[in-house]
């Protein structure tokens, strides 16, 4: 599952290479990422994503961020999503989360 | 012509309820030019030249964040040379439909500032989806998300005593804007554009996009994948709130439109991440959009 560097956490693996823009390996599939390993990555802001193992990693790190989200954004997200997904409560989830993440980012940073 | 017409008796009914705008002369040219592979881009420069208010509109585009050159580009010729006549293009037809609209007048309760920058926000969103499928025509998909609703500034500004009625009757039972259209109309939104913009000689691709966005599902013409990324994008630029749709709601997301994508969530965080990594382009863009 690729996942946004900046929500890398210790104890991930990697699943694929984490190749640099010049074509060289950082760290190889396999590597069980270290918070030293992750500070390393973020030195490279070129790097935006990495390939990690998990089914289910995305949504994790999507629900960490709905559990710091305010009530009133997600009062808002749930009545947007009144008529989404009726018939898909998998799908209806995933919306409402990328929703919270993205509505928060926009928040946060004033646009 | 479009490849997938718009039935008869909803044509018949959208004439009476429709003023349709005609182009002004110099866009009358210039469109149809604009997907004409035998035009040079040296020949619609130079008919574009004899519009100096499309001509300082395009200009402030391509100068903008959201073309994001260094220098400044001071004429067309000089636009042709950087950009190139594909990117060029998504600039005049920009440019071109915004100069339709300037002077109209919009009926109570419809926010035309929140239309444009959803239209906007849907834009980046599906030149995001574009580049991520690694779409041949990633710059078009811009355009299409750009005008994906004008069928609705287009009710408002030459249907406005129907579409006052359809403004309040959405307000009122709290439903989404296409079906309050749909049910004092008889038909959406995205019927007014396909048919304005088939009468304009837009090509064929813009034509179906618009008119097909919000039925996927029966759409068999030859621009299915486009009309597919509009389609997500419109649902993405409400799923994360940008700008207003005419309704706060976010549409049916259909699963089998993001298969046919190849839209997985790992896909639609990548895709959201760098639409919001744009806005500061989005912004700008905007602003050019007010600037009338």
């Amino acid at each position: 599952m690729r996942v946004r560097v900046e929500d890398l956490k210790p104890g991930m693996v990697l699943a694929e290479n984490l190749v640099l823009e010049g074509g060289n390996v950082l760290f190889p599939a396999g590597k069980v990422l270290e918070e030293e390993d992750i500070a390393k990555i973020r030195q490279f802001p070129r790097l935006e994503f990495a390939t990690v193992e998990g089914e289910n990693v995305l949504i994790d790190i999507l629900k960490e961020k709905e559990k710091t989200a305010p009530e009133d954004l997600k009062e808002e997200v749930e009545r947007a999503l009144k008529f989404c997904c009726p018939n898909d409560e998998d799908l209806k989830e995933q919306a409402k989360l990328l929703a919270i993440r993205y509505r928060l980012l926009i928040r946060g940073s004033g646009k | 012509m479009a490849s997938k017409p718009i039935p008869p008796h909803i044509k018949n009914r959208l004439e009476q309820i429709v003023n349709i705008p005609t182009l002004p002369q110099v866009l009358a040219k210039v469109i149809p030019m604009l997907s004409d592979p035998r035009v040079s881009a040296r020949e619609v420069a130079r008919i574009i030249s004899q519009d100096q208010s499309l001509v300082s509109r395009i200009l402030r585009i391509v100068n903008s964040a959201f073309y994001g050159f260094p220098r400044q580009i001071k004429t067309i010729d000089h636009a042709l040379v950087i950009l190139g006549f594909n990117r060029l293009k998504a600039a005049i037809f920009t440019a071109s439909i915004l100069e339709v609209f300037k002077d109209g007048k919009n009926a109570i309760g419809f926010d035309v500032e929140g239309f444009w920058e959803h239209s906007v926000g849907v834009g980046v969103v599906a030149k995001s989806i574009a580049k991520y499928l690694r779409l041949p025509n990633v710059e078009e998909h811009f355009i299409f998300g750009l005008l994906h609703d004008v069928g609705k500034l287009i009710m408002d500004y030459y249907g406005k005593e129907y579409y006052k009625t359809v403004l309040s009757h959405r307000e009122e039972k709290d439903i989404p804007l296409r079906e309050a259209e749909e049910e004092i109309l008889g038909f959406n939104h995205s019927v007014v554009g396909g048919l304005v913009f088939d009468r304009w000689n837009l090509p064929p691709d813009v034509v179906d996009v618009v008119t097909w966005h919000h039925s996927v599902v029966q759409y068999d013409g030859k621009y299915l994948q486009s009309v597919a990324v509009v389609s997500v994008s419109d649902a993405l630029a409400r799923l994360v709130g940008l700008g207003n749709g005419g309704d706060p709601y976010v549409p049916d997301i259909n699963k089998n439109i993001l298969s046919l994508l190849r839209l997985d969530l790992a896909g639609l965080d990548y895709i959201l991440s760098e639409t919001v990594s744009q806005f500061e382009g989005m912004r700008e863009f905007l602003d050019i959009i007010r600037k009338k």
